[in-house]
């Protein structure tokens, strides 16, 4: 499975079974595949800010490089099946993932100023 | 002081956590591709915020908009799902990537991606079943 698609395909896994599953990863970069396992830690409820419940899995992995402390961990919602957080150690430091409730995107694009120049 | 602790005592630790802890005890499941939910793949587009911090009240650095596209489309004749991502910083566009998978297991047939660091770009090229890749 390709790493760099996780958000996507990481969720489809059959976290049902609980326990832990290991699956190959690849990415560009790495000098090969390599074997990466992810635990269901348990359950966990998120609630949104819109009210909205999040029914999720918990699910952890140390990326492979077991015994160094990294892990990651992943709120995987059951119902959609969609990563809604996810948190992980990178260089020492937390770096935090949070699905938006929309998309970013812009509908209306700037216009650029009348006389060429911003204000 | 705690008496040393010998005979069948400790086996029977051993298996009570077993059966209460499996994810711990258990071998891990080897995940195939007829294991996967595919089922739940469908068209989208989605947005992650991503920051880097030391823990509440430490301050936010390294923000990242990641947003990526799921499209079903047709790639060399083949059904495919195909991932289109755009991260942005505060210095704009800093990771670009389109991954082409079988729609049928979700291997990658190919991937481009450019990355941008310190000012610096990087492009890569890859077709896993031609062994082929470019960096």
């Amino acid at each position: 499975m390709n790493w760099h698609s996780d958000l996507t395909l990481l969720p489809l896994l059959p976290y049902e079974k609980g326990g832990t599953l290991r699956i190959r990863l690849f990415d560009v970069g790495m000098p090969a595949p390599m074997d990466v396992d992810y635990t269901v830690l348990g359950e966990r409820t998120l609630v949104g800010g819109d009210g909205r419940t999040y029914d999720c899995w918990l699910v952890e992995t140390d990326s492979g490089s077991p015994g160094t402390g990294a892990f990651q961990r992943f709120w995987i919602d059951k119902a959609s099946r969609v990563v809604v957080k996810e948190e992980d150690t990178f260089n020492g430091q937390y770096r935090s993932k949070y699905l938006l409730a929309v998309p970013a995107e812009v509908e209306f694009p700037l216009s650029p100023p009348a006389n060429g120049t911003q204000g | 002081m705690r008496t040393p602790v010998s005979g069948p005592i400790p086996f029977l630790v051993l298996a009570l956590s077993a059966a209460a802890f499996p994810a711990l005890a258990a071998e891990p499941y080897r995940v195939t591709p007829s294991d996967l939910h595919l089922e739940y793949l469908r068209p989208a587009r989605l947005s992650y915020l991503v920051y880097m911090h030391g823990g509440p009240g430490t301050g936010v650095r390294r923000a990242v908009l990641s947003s990526f596209e799921v499209a079903q489309e047709t790639v060399d004749g083949r059904p495919a799902w195909v991932i289109t991502h755009h991260w942005e910083d505060a210095d704009g566009t800093m990771h670009t990537a389109r991954t082409v998978h079988a729609a049928t297991d979700v291997a990658t047939l190919s991937q481009e991606s450019t990355w941008v660091r310190s000012g610096k770009r990087m492009s890569s090229s890859v077709v896993p079943a031609e062994g082929r890749g470019i960096a």
